[in-house]
């Protein structure tokens, strides 16, 4: 009874009296009529999704794999394809989670280059998206966990980002199971949820080379000890290993101060170059730069300078730039596709993404040409 | 100024034939017959359109393609795209793969066919293929996604034309391209192992890890151990062996067991899995006199030897993970800054280092 489909028919198609083909391929379709529920409830339940009953997923899921049901990546990439190509009727919310208790870091929005960056750059990967991003802001006078919790609930907000939180914030009380969740660099923070952070390590390894081929001998690394401990150790780290295929003659032990110190920095400082012999300072305080000229020391004549994390106010100053809106961007797709996988809670291997940072030249640290090596 | 991290998404986003068509006033069918060089389009406009597609850098995406093809030819399922898995240690054909990379294959291999991809092992090396051959084989199969697994220094390397394909490489940071690149977190699994033997009773822990291993995975061991060192007395720090390229474990042996007497290590922490039987095999009793720990354990793990768990498959599945998202949205070649993924281990006690009373 089969008729030739006009034109477009490229080859004769089978008798009609002959049995149809046993089908290669199956389809969501067939994965339903045979489990007895609708197509959209299998599709779900091969995506996991919480709203069926984890009973049921897991009969749909032994349908799927009696008729050896395989996702098709060509179709997979075409929904891709056609989900950016459209814009979503649906609007997803998600929540970009602030401590109050930052504001040394970032003196609040609008005040230091970091968080502004970061949001930024989270918004823009959420809004490619179709989503919107949220602020929420916790402790100190702001919101409780617990208030914060049922806020979300309420508002059907599953995807929550956790934007940097001071090292003396152990933990954050939320129901995980049901969000998604990524940290954006406070690594520190439990639970071990995934993070994404700026490549600290790579920022001083990076920092040491350059500055090296300029021409310094004495590199010194300076940073508060809090924020060793927040990144744990990364710069520290960083030069260790950079000094440890230098000559025993150019290790300068960094100076780690505390914050209750930073009144006496300029004394401390002083004292410490002076003692090591420092022709040039990295570090990611730029607060330093103000200190110079109060502690009398003359740049880049006494002593140069390269900062370890550059803000984009600062187009003048030597040092890295640190990808802070590439880092929220990152953070923002991963959480999308958690958000799409329905992956909630605290995943079973945690795993860290570190974004490179790149190198500024700047008057703070001129090349040296007496110094300069010449084999490079 | 600073360089473009962030297009802006009504760039990012690939020409389609729609923008050909708008752009050059055809209708759209006559853009798709025009581009696929349909003679019923006259010549000249045929290239019109052609040198319009070109200047809004139209590209046929590979993906779309291969599914209205199949389309056409009246079935439905097309056959598993492939992803190249190549490995520069001579492994995947005859001989087998070491437990660390089989598992990190296993991984790999499991997240391609869950997402319906077919993984391809391709070895690479003197006598199996060059950077030539390889292009070769991948273009006339149209693989154009390409995981980096696990090259060992020393050994072959290659040189593709990365633009062309969707890449991530697991460890190999001593080679090229600048890819995304998935590895465990050696600084964290060092650092892990460091604290637990310290408190266990050890004083003077020693690291000994492979030169080679170190320049894959970017000296991640040494900088952690160096950290932790910074913690304890400058008399009570041991330096680091690294044991030279191509190292067997005859000359290994004797190295380290050197190494342990001269500078009185009480707890060696090594990323070889034999390392209990490298100690003994010099004389040394473990752990009476030296205990050791392993930095990297996989199935079959030496019985009772402690150390560090890594999730090897993660680092497979990430890798397949990164390149079918690329796949999917139609990139290629290698980001300006590529990231860096680093997935967690756990530590198991072993009675190889017990709690020293």
């Amino acid at each position: 009874m089969s008729k030739a489909s006009g034109r477009t028919a490229k080859a004769p198609r089978p008798a009609a009296d002959k049995a149809p083909a046993p089908k290669k391929y199956h389809t969501l379709a067939d994965i339903a009529a045979q489990a007895g529920v609708h197509v959209t409830t299998v599709s779900l339940a091969l995506r996991d999704h919480p709203s069926i009953p984890p009973a049921t997923r897991a009969r749909i899921r032994a349908v799927a794999r009696d008729f050896g049901y395989q996702r098709d990546p060509l179709l997979d990439a075409l929904n891709f394809h056609r989900a950016r190509q459209t814009q979503q009727t649906r609007s997803v919310s998600s929540a970009f989670v602030v401590h109050a208790g930052t504001s040394r870091l970032f003196g609040g929005f609008g005040g230091n280059h970091y968080q502004p960056l970061v949001y930024e750059g989270a918004k823009s990967a959420a809004e490619a998206r179709g989503h919107t991003l949220d602020i929420f802001v916790v402790g100190h006078g702001h919101l409780a966990p617990a208030r914060l919790n049922t806020i979300l609930t309420a508002r059907g907000i599953t995807g929550v980002l956790l934007s940097t939180f001071e090292i003396d914030i152990e933990k954050l009380d939320l129901d995980w199971g049901q969000f998604c969740a990524v940290k954006i660099e406070c690594t520190h923070l439990s639970p071990h949820l995934d993070a994404v952070s700026n490549d600290q390590l790579q920022v001083a390894r990076l920092a040491m080379r350059r500055l090296r081929k300029l021409g310094y001998r004495r590199i010194g690394l300076a940073t508060a000890r809090e924020d060793q401990t927040r990144l744990a150790e990364s710069f520290g780290m960083g030069v260790l290993l950079e000094q440890s295929s230098l000559p025993e003659a150019e290790c300068v032990p960094p100076l780690i101060f505390n914050l209750a110190d930073v009144p006496m920095l300029p004394h401390l400082l002083k004292d410490w170059m002076r003692e090591h012999r420092v022709d040039v300072i990295i570090s990611n305080w730029n607060e330093l730069f103000d200190m110079f000229a109060t502690a009398g020391i003359r740049l880049p004549d006494d002593v140069a300078f390269a900062c370890l994390d550059v803000p984009p106010s600062m187009p003048h100053v030597a040092g890295v730039v640190q990808n802070h809106r590439l880092v929220g961007k990152r953070a923002m797709e991963q959480l999308a596709i958690m958000t799409d996988a329905y992956q909630r809670g605290v995943p079973e291997a945690q795993t860290i993404t570190y974004i490179p940072g790149y190198w500024q030249e700047g008057v703070t640290a001129p090349g040296r040409p007496h110094h300069q090596a010449t084999w490079e | 100024m600073s360089p473009s991290l962030d297009a802006d998404p009504a760039q990012a986003r690939r020409p389609t034939l729609k923008d050909v068509a708008r752009d050059s006033g055809y209708h759209i069918t006559t853009v798709s017959l025009a581009l696929r060089d349909h003679p019923s389009i006259p010549d000249p406009t045929r290239q019109r359109i052609k040198e319009i597609a070109t200047r809004l850098g139209y590209e046929r995406n590979p993906v779309f393609h291969a599914l209205s093809r199949f389309r056409q030819q009246g079935s439905v399922c097309a056959p598993a795209p492939h992803i190249a898995y190549l490995e520069n240690y001579a492994v995947g054909y005859d001989l087998a793969r070491p437990p660390y990379m089989r598992e990190i294959f296993e991984g790999a291999q499991r997240q391609a066919s869950l997402l319906g991809y077919q993984l391809e092992a391709f070895a690479v090396g003197e006598d199996y293929h060059d950077s030539r051959s390889l292009t070769k084989h991948l273009r006339e199969n149209q693989v154009s996604g390409v995981v980096i697994a696990g090259f060992v220094p020393g050994f072959a390397e290659i040189a593709l034309n990365w633009d062309e394909y969707a890449v991530a490489k697991i460890h190999s940071r001593h080679t090229g391209p600048e890819a995304p690149t998935i590895g465990n977190d050696h600084i964290r699994e060092v650092r892990t192992a460091f604290r637990r033997l310290t408190a266990l009773g050890y004083q003077r822990i020693g690291m000994a890890v492979g030169r080679a291993d170190e320049d894959s995975c970017g000296h991640r061991h040494t900088a952690g151990y160096l950290m932790e060192e910074t913690s304890v007395p400058p008399e009570r720090r041991v330096p680091p062996l690294l044991f030279p390229y191509n190292s067997d474990s005859a000359s290994l042996a004797g190295m380290i067991a050197r190494w342990v007497r001269r500078h009185q290590v009480d707890a060696v922490l090594c990323n070889w899995a034999n390392i209990r039987e490298l100690l003994e095999a010099d004389g040394l009793r473990v752990p009476s006199q030296v205990a050791c720990a392993c930095l990297c354990l996989c199935d079959p793990a030496p019985a009772g030897l402690a150390g560090i768990r890594p999730h090897l498959h993660l680092l497979g599945e990430r890798a397949v993970s990164i390149v079918v998202a690329q796949l999917k949205s139609g990139e290629r070649g290698v980001p300006e800054f590529a990231s860096s993924l680093y997935v967690q281990s756990v530590w198991q006690d072993g009675e190889s280092a017990p709690a020293r009373g």
